[in-house]
């Protein structure tokens, strides 16, 4: 089934379909919020209240949009919404050291020193481009669906990821 | 030399693209367009309704060769021009079936239809609307709307996107409403015309170069809301709406 | 395009077959171009690199014990909104004109001058058959007419959650914010912002909220934004509202 059909299948009551979008879709909403926010706690808290959101909003899905569109901006405006009621830890997430998710499970494709410099540079870059980075170049979206997420056109996007690869360049390089 | 055959070239690419089109025979119908970001409607003398493709037709990949587009609400391309079309009685429903952004569809549509539009997607484009005397329902989210040598009725809203029109004259036949929410409404209408203008505006301003005359209310007073009046303009006719909530109304004669 | 834009446009494999053929020539015959993009394919490879994390399982078992908690949980009342076919119409205006006709018994004497018969089958054969500007004036007429008269209420009601055009909801919207200032109005309205979804409709009973000036939209509005993933539009407008309501503009 795809995710629309299973989201139909939730629309229509049948709760249970909800564990195989779950099962689908928690690692890379997860890691969204990780490559955000750089707290792994935090992070599995956000997702939990993304797949609640799903369920309580399962009316507003509407089957001809963009069921991974949809879940991102969900996940983006609960990441917003954190921010907002959270204003004055917001400045503190940067001087969290990240060390801890260094030796995760991923060392393999890229060695530890490397990584270390994209996550400084992605900290260093603005919120916008981070989050283009990404949608875009992490998780996979396409143009169209990163412009529904953010909510900018699709040429609007265009021109972020150009602007956001520029600005991590010169981070990466810089740092 | 080389100009010239790359010129007869351009002419014969320019022709095949003309080939790609859809039509439906009859003069009368309703027109349902769901969802299809890139929408120009014309008016036509035809009694027949035409699609056709604003240039290239989107190609799909080279790996899809012996697939079908598929879409979970069942629909596939049945018009060979990537959209599906179902038919109910006499009306007609066209919808986008690739989450590609996709071709402008180009619709020639004869007076007897009424048009219904429907747009909710961040990537819906400016809808143009020009020389369309059917009436016309429009539901827009993104789209600017642009209209030109149009007569109502209508009803048109769009949440984000501004309104602009240009009427050849108003039909007395039924209300006209144009309403955005975030962007400005711009109107001009012939300088006979006759309606009752109902001009509302939550935080912006109307502006026009039309003498209205204002009718005064059951009391006795003369309504000094600029936030929400009716000018008549002629002595008065079919009811005509303006509205904006955060930008300007402008009215204008032509 | 400027240099830069020209290197990013390569990696993102944007360029055309001979622009791209433009490019690698002119990579070679140019060593600074060829370092500049030398370090945007370092770096973003760098990026591309970066691997997925894997949540703690507690996270999925969290959510399975919620989701059962949800499964077991009765299922709240359906809300899903259809449209009204004129058959089933019928069966609402002959239930309206019913209702009608045995309140009309009870309350011969009442002060009023609405007429029940102003919902006659003529009426509800346009608002429910009609092209889209007959509905519209159909509604807009019977709202200018009449006062406040709950059979007109309902039909306006109706129409408000099952015309199959949004703008002819929006106009039953604001027909029915004519009479806001009335308490049943207002519940009704606030119900209908909390189920009907279309962003357009959910703005224009905001603003007709609002013009009561009283806590009840406020609290509503709040409570809206405390819950719900909203649309953008509608969250900017809920704010704004409440904004007004506490005169802060």
């Amino acid at each position: 089934m795809t995710d629309s059909e299973l989201m139909a299948k939730v629309k229509q009551g049948e709760l249970r379909f909800m564990s195989d979008i779950f099962n689908r879709h928690h690692v890379s909403i997860y890691n969204y919020f990780k490559k955000m926010t750089g707290r792994p706690s935090l992070s599995e808290d956000l997702t939990q209240t993304v797949f609640e959101k799903v369920i309580r909003s399962k009316h507003a899905y509407n089957e001809q949009s963009a069921f991974k569109a949809w879940l991102f901006k969900m996940a983006k405006n609960s990441l917003m919404d954190h921010y907002r009621s959270n204003k004055k830890m917001q400045i503190t997430y940067d001087k969290i050291p990240e060390q801890v998710s260094f030796y995760d499970d991923d060392s393999e494709k890229l060695d530890p020193d490397l990584k270390a410099k994209v996550h400084n540079a992605l900290k260093r870059i603005k919120h916008e481009h981070k989050e283009i980075l990404i949608l875009t170049r992490f998780e996979n979206l396409q143009y169209a669906e990163a412009a529904a997420v953010v909510g900018i056109s699709e040429n609007a996007v265009k021109a972020r990821v150009f602007r956001a690869i520029k600005s991590f360049k010169e981070a990466y390089y810089n740092s | 030399m080389k100009n010239l055959i790359l010129y007869i070239c351009l002419l014969g690419f320019i022709q095949m693209q003309a080939q790609e089109s859809y039509t439906i025979d009859g003069a009368s119908g309703e027109l349902y367009i769901h969802e299809i970001n890139k929408v120009t409607l014309v008016g036509s003398n035809e009694s027949k309704l035409t699609v056709e493709v604003d240039g290239k037709l989107y190609e799909t990949p080279e790996k899809s060769k012996g697939l079908k587009l598929i879409n979970p609400a069942g629909y596939s391309d049945n018009t060979g021009i990537g959209l599906h079309v179902s038919k109910d009685g006499n009306s007609y429903s066209f919808r986008r079936i690739s989450n590609k952004k996709g071709n402008r569809y180009i619709f020639h549509v004869p007076k007897g239809y009424h048009v219904h539009y429907e747009s909710s997607s961040y990537n819906a484009g400016t809808l143009h609307i020009n020389d369309v005397e059917a009436e016309l329902d429009v539901s827009a989210n993104y789209n600017r709307v642009e209209l030109s040598g149009v007569t109502g009725p209508m009803a048109i809203h769009s949440v984000y996107g501004g309104i602009e029109a240009k009427f050849s004259s108003v039909s007395q036949e039924g209300p006209i409403s144009l309403y955005s929410v975030y962007s400005d409404v711009d109107v001009s209408v012939p300088a006979n015309t006759k309606a009752n203008f109902n001009l509302k505006v939550s935080y912006g301003d109307v502006f026009s170069d039309i003498d209205l005359s204002y009718p005064q209310s059951e009391d006795g007073f003369k309504h000094l809301n600029a936030k929400k009046f009716t000018g008549l303009m002629n002595g008065g006719g079919v009811d005509f709406t303006l509205k904006s909530g955060y930008n300007n109304v402008y009215l204008r004669k032509q | 395009m400027e240099r830069e834009e020209k290197i990013i446009a390569y990696l993102l494999n944007e360029l055309n077959t001979e622009e791209r053929a433009d490019f690698e020539s002119a990579m070679h015959a140019d060593p600074e171009l060829k370092q500049a993009f030398l370090s945007y394919q370092t770096s973003l490879s760098s990026l591309d690199k970066l691997a997925a994390e894997t949540p703690s399982i507690e996270l999925k078992r969290k959510f399975e014990s919620f989701l059962k908690n949800e499964i077991a949980k009765p299922q709240a009342h359906q809300n899903n909104l259809r449209i009204l076919s004129p058959l089933k119409w019928m069966g609402v205006a002959a239930s309206i004109l019913l209702a009608g006709f045995f309140l009309n018994q009870f309350i011969q004497d009442a002060p009023t001058n609405s007429d029940f018969n102003t919902i006659n089958p003529e009426w509800i054969q346009t608002v429910s058959t009609g092209k889209t500007s007959e509905r519209i004036q159909a509604i807009h007429e019977i709202t200018d007419k009449n006062d406040l008269d709950p059979t007109i209420l309902k039909a306006i009601e109706e129409v408000m959650y099952n015309d199959q055009s949004s703008n002819v909801r929006l106009a039953a919207v604001e027909s029915l914010g004519q009479y806001v200032h009335q308490s049943e109005v207002q519940l009704m309205l606030i119900e209908a912002l909390q189920k009907i979804e279309t962003p357009i409709i959910k703005i224009e009973i905001i603003n007709t909220l609002t013009q009561n000036k009283d806590d009840k939209a406020k609290d509503t509005f709040e409570a809206m934004l405390a819950k719900n993933d909203l649309n953008d539009a509608v969250r900017n407008e809920l704010h704004t509202n409440i904004r007004k309501l506490e005169n802060i503009y």
